[in-house]
């Protein structure tokens, strides 16, 4: 299974379906996400499981079943959109709260086996200064993630991501 | 000196960008005209921006998010970039702390690097702040004074903080983990926080780890 989490308004699901990914659960914004508010219900409460139940508390258990994440955002200053970045942080459950040393730093340890692939495809006009940072970020979220690998491109525009997916 | 002050923890309650944010006002000098905003899950109302920005100098304290900056905060931050771009203004710094879960200051580097790219796009001035580690511990810590114990490189580097914001200067980025031994964090973090918290909820340790399927 995958998961394409995006922030465009209009977006053509039938291109993912058409492409042979009919697996694919797409993760759109319908202006009800609440943000994170680091309480850590999901991991002393409820484990696994977001105590915000507003459609989009099951992120960790999606990250535990699908093998890469597709994600298409709108570059701001090297970071994901609000919107992605939230469904990002909202994946929490994915995790456990003890810590594991890799690289001589301090890291989650994961409440699943499975590895997945992170793509991702940032949009706009973006300078060289924020695509470095942008590239360091989704590094930083593979490792965070116990992602298999990481992946990043770059596009002026959103209908150009369309065509190559 | 009118500064602002913007208080980015998402969270409900105190929260330990609440902590630090308390310390640093202790730390101005009587004569400054200090002006406090939280932000939590809401926006801010558009006049709050003409205000923000009117001190010249503004203060960013957040808890790193998924290696960046929170959701709500970002987004704070691109309609501060609008008005700015609407309305520019002369000689803005901005001086940022973040604070993270992790043990090592340095992982929030990445999210330094955001803010900078912002205040190029903004046009505004980047003066640095602290990246500190070990975040959850400053909550559990708090009736220990930031002078002293695990924190007090902490509360060294926020007076020089601000001594550097009084005067409008950079004051390039200091990445602090805590006085205290990592392998002995970890342990205080599963035993004394995590646990507890946890058993409080009648959970066991096998509980914690489950999978949901």
């Amino acid at each position: 299974m995958n998961i394409l989490i995006h922030d465009l308004k209009y977006f053509d699901e039938t291109i993912v379906l058409q492409s042979g990914q009919k697996d694919t659960v797409i993760i759109s914004d319908n202006g009800k996400i609440h943000p994170c508010i680091c309480c850590f219900g999901c991991w002393i409460k409820t484990p696994g499981q977001c105590v915000i139940k507003d459609g989009y508390d099951n992120m960790g258990l999606l990250h535990s079943k699908c093998g890469r994440i597709i994600i298409m955002s709108q570059c701001f200053y090297g970071s994901y959109s609000p919107f992605v970045h939230n469904v990002l942080d909202r994946s929490l459950p994915y995790l456990l709260p003890y810590f594991e040393t890799k690289n001589s730093e301090t890291h989650h340890t994961c409440r699943y086996d499975n590895k997945s692939i992170i793509t991702v495809y940032f949009y706009g006009k973006i300078s060289d200064k924020e695509k470095e940072t942008a590239k360091k970020l989704v590094q930083a979220n593979g490792i965070n993630h116990h992602a298999k690998k990481t992946e990043v491109y770059f596009y002026d525009s959103p209908n150009e991501i369309q065509e190559v997916l | 000196m009118k500064i602002s002050i913007i208080n980015g923890s998402q969270k409900t309650g105190v929260s330990n960008t609440g902590i630090i944010v308390h310390e640093l006002n202790s730390l101005f000098e009587n004569g400054n005209d200090i002006h406090h905003y939280t932000l939590g899950i809401k926006q801010f109302a558009p006049e709050t921006y003409r205000e923000i920005v009117s001190s010249g100098i503004i203060v960013f304290a957040f808890p790193l998010y998924t290696d960046s900056i929170p959701s709500n905060v970002l987004k704070m931050l691109i309609e501060l970039e609008n008005y700015l771009r609407k309305e520019p203004q002369k000689e803005v710094v901005i001086y940022t702390i973040i604070n993270n879960g992790f043990y090592e200051g340095k992982q929030t580097y990445i999210a330094f690097e955001i803010m900078e790219n912002w205040c190029r796009c903004s046009g505004v001035l980047f003066g640095g702040g602290i990246g500190q580690g070990a975040g959850e511990m400053i909550g559990a810590t708090k009736n220990i004074p930031l002078c002293k114990g695990p924190f007090k490189n902490l509360g060294r580097e926020l007076k020089s903080l601000v001594k550097k914001i009084e005067l409008k200067e950079p004051f390039g980025i200091k990445y602090l983990s805590p006085y205290f031994p990592r392998f002995l964090w970890k342990y205080m973090a599963i035993h004394t926080f995590w646990h507890p918290l946890a058993y409080k909820n009648k959970l066991t340790k096998k509980d914690i780890v489950k999978k949901i399927k």
